[in-house]
């Protein structure tokens, strides 16, 4: 490995590589910030390009994107509620409630610095781990999977905590509505309700555009506000950000960084199941889970942290074994497959140079993504400046060619009017729409998977309770996710108990007041 | 909104598309109904029992005024008509003059006519021009992103 390291890092001061890095970052966060647009399509509308460079320069810009696009759907998630893409949906949780408190740059900065935290983390399992994790990969099958998605799913406990039962019912609605369309183990057309389009399913995309960002426009439009949010720069952000994250976050940073790596590694799971994971492990673990939701720096960090981990995680499968982690991986592949370049344990010794540099490259865009992004982050929170109507009715625009976009379908348009109007009316009753957003993202592998162990159980003979419980990785998650639902009681539990300690060591008439 | 008003219209909503649900799925079997089947029953269940809480809270009085901002109805009512409109029309006059259309008769019913409505006018074409210019050089140009064609244009 060595080898080859020493010439890859030569590689990456030659100056066409470094301005396809920067170019390809622009261009990624641009791409991510947009609704609609995803870092997959990002990505693969420059797959092209990249067969007119040689292979190593081809995939250092392919791997900038990708880095670009996972950050930039923070930008949007922060500044307009909107998840640029969907892995940036649990950075809505927090990142909007510090734009609506005037602090928008912080929320930019934090998730810029925490990106590239866990893109580095991510980069280093993959350069010092990639063998042992790709086994451990391959040991994830149906069960493990079904319960990797239930443990995603618990999320809504805590995350609802203030009303649980209307967050279960936000998810179980988003995992019906991800039932429309083809079933994917039978291959049945279901829940077309007499509209035959509906055969093609309900795309995530567009839904969480509706649900986000369209149903955003509707509140902010009826809203009295001339402006998204009153703004003023922070003196000294950057700084205040670096020490926080430094100081009370580098647990959580670390954490989020490495459940982002892992889950990266499983194809199928990607960016949106790692960062919801890690938010909801970061609430769980912290000494005031009150704040969460309310614009706390740390649930940023977690999100952000994790969906950058998962571009290093994605690419171990890929590399080691030919198996993508995730769609943008699959592109990748794709893109070296062109090249003639063969992916497996032999791409580290045959064209050790390309792969070592590639790797080395994803050091460096995370590092380079800090300038790039500050810049951005500056020209974004201008956004703020504008006059809210102009900003609302550009965004329906926006939505209406980023949801067109994804499968050239007018289908999709309709998808996020319709889901945009069930977002504002699921806010005004107290619905869950971020629950509701997880339904919909998960539903498909949840139902996928336990397909999978409902046909293993009736080959083996078996009942699907041994199927699902026959793994130690299915019963460790089993854990995790009962410790997870149980989270919000055990929370109440001891803040009743504080509570009720400080009545008796208070005097009377403090309690009265109370 | 009031909390058991909130619960019992979440409870009805819930229990609309549990109902609308399970009425497609009559011909469904097997392991293609098995995970819709528990949503339901699932949805089903927590539908009635927030309609249910709804009533308790408004018969003991313990249904609090949520505290709700204030709401621009209008406003909301004229946003929704209108992006229903743009989208029913973009098949007909193609996305472009669908859009430019949508920009500036928005612009021009929602911002304020503090400067009086030539001024108004003047910003909202302003915006149109500047917005489908940028859209037209980012999406189409740019990336290659399709955009949806209309019949006529």
């Amino acid at each position: 490995m060595m080898e080859f390291i020493g010439p890859a890092i030569g590689h990456l001061f030659e100056p066409l590589n470094i301005l396809l890095m920067v170019v390809g970052l622009t261009g990624g966060i641009i791409v991510g910030a947009l609704p609609g647009l995803t870092a997959t399509m990002g990505v693969a509308l420059m797959v092209p390009a990249t067969f007119a460079m040689d292979a190593t320069s081809g995939l250092i810009m392919l791997g900038a994107i990708y880095a670009g696009a996972i950050y930039g759907g923070a930008n949007s998630a922060c500044l307009i509620c909107t998840p640029g893409t969907p892995s940036s949906v649990a950075t809505t949780f927090d990142g909007w409630p510090l734009c609506q408190a005037g602090r928008a740059d912080i929320g930019l900065v934090t998730s810029l610095l925490s990106s590239a935290f866990g893109g580095i983390i991510g980069t280093a399992l993959l350069l010092f781990l990639a063998a042992p994790l790709a086994r451990f990969a391959l040991q994830f099958g149906g069960p493990e999977n079904f319960w990797l998605c239930i443990f995603g799913l618990s999320t809504i406990a805590v995350m609802s905590s203030g009303n649980m039962v209307k967050g279960l019912l936000s998810g179980a609605m988003g995992l019906l509505v991800s039932t429309v369309g083809i079933d994917p183990n039978a291959g049945v057309p279901r829940f077309t309700f007499g509209y035959y389009p509906l055969v093609q399913g309900i795309e995530v995309i567009p839904a969480m555009i509706g649900l986000f960002s369209f149903s955003q426009v509707l509140y902010l439009i009826g809203s009295y506000k001339p402006f998204i949010a009153d703004y003023k720069p922070t003196p000294g952000a950057f700084r205040e950000v670096f020490g926080a994250l430094v100081g009370r976050c580098k647990v959580i940073l670390m954490r989020s960084s490495l459940i982002g790596g892992l889950v990266g590694m499983l194809p199928g799971a990607g960016g949106e199941i790692a960062s919801i994971i890690a938010y909801n492990e970061s609430k769980r673990w912290d000494k005031d889970p009150s704040k969460y939701g309310k614009g706390a720096v740390e649930g940023l960090a977690a999100s952000e942290s994790a969906n950058n981990a998962v571009i290093g995680g994605s690419l171990i499968p890929m590399l080691t074994l030919g198996i993508p982690g995730s769609a943008v991986a699959a592109v990748i592949l794709g893109a070296l497959l062109a090249k003639g370049i063969q992916p497996g344990f032999k791409v580290f010794t045959t064209t050790g140079d390309l792969a070592y540099t590639f790797i080395m490259s994803q050091f460096a865009v995370n590092l380079l993504m800090i300038p790039v992004g500050l810049l951005l982050a500056r020209v974004m929170t201008k956004l703020l400046s504008i006059r809210l109507t102009f900003v609302a009715i550009a965004i329906v625009v926006l939505s209406v060619i980023g949801s067109y976009a994804i499968r050239n379908s007018m289908l999709d348009v309709w998808i996020v009017i319709v889901f945009g109007f069930l977002g504002y009316f699921s806010g005004r009753v107290g619905l869950d729409t971020g629950a509701m957003a997880l339904g919909i993202i998960l539903g498909p592998m949840i139902e996928e998977n336990l397909g999978k162990c409902v046909h293993l159980s009736k080959a083996s003979g078996g009942s699907v309770i041994n199927v699902f419980l026959e793994s130690p990785i299915a019963i460790l998650l089993i854990v995790l996710t009962l410790l997870s639902l149980a989270t919000p009681f055990l929370l109440d539990w001891k803040r009743k108990r504080r509570d009720c300690g400080c009545d008796t060591a208070q005097p009377k008439e403090d309690s009265t007041h109370a | 909104m009031r909390s058991s008003v909130a619960d019992i219209a979440s409870g009805l909503a819930v229990l609309v598309i549990a109902g609308a649900f399970h009425a497609q799925s009559g011909d469904l079997e097997g392991v293609s109904l098995l995970f819709p089947r528990m949503l339901i029953i699932f949805m089903a269940l927590g539908g009635i029992y927030l309609c249910v809480l709804g009533l308790l809270k408004g018969r003991k009085g313990e249904d609090a005024p949520q505290d709700d901002e204030p709401v621009a109805v209008t406003r909301v009512v004229m946003i929704s008509a209108g992006a229903i409109a743009y989208v029913a029309i973009i098949p007909v006059l193609g996305f472009y003059l669908a859009s430019a259309l949508y920009l500036f008769g928005m612009s021009m019913v929602l911002s304020d006519a503090s400067g009086g409505t030539r001024k108004k006018a003047l910003a909202s074409a302003a915006f149109t021009v500047v917005l489908c210019l940028f859209v037209w050089i980012g999406f189409a140009m740019l990336l290659g992103v399709p955009t949806p064609e209309g019949m006529l244009f």
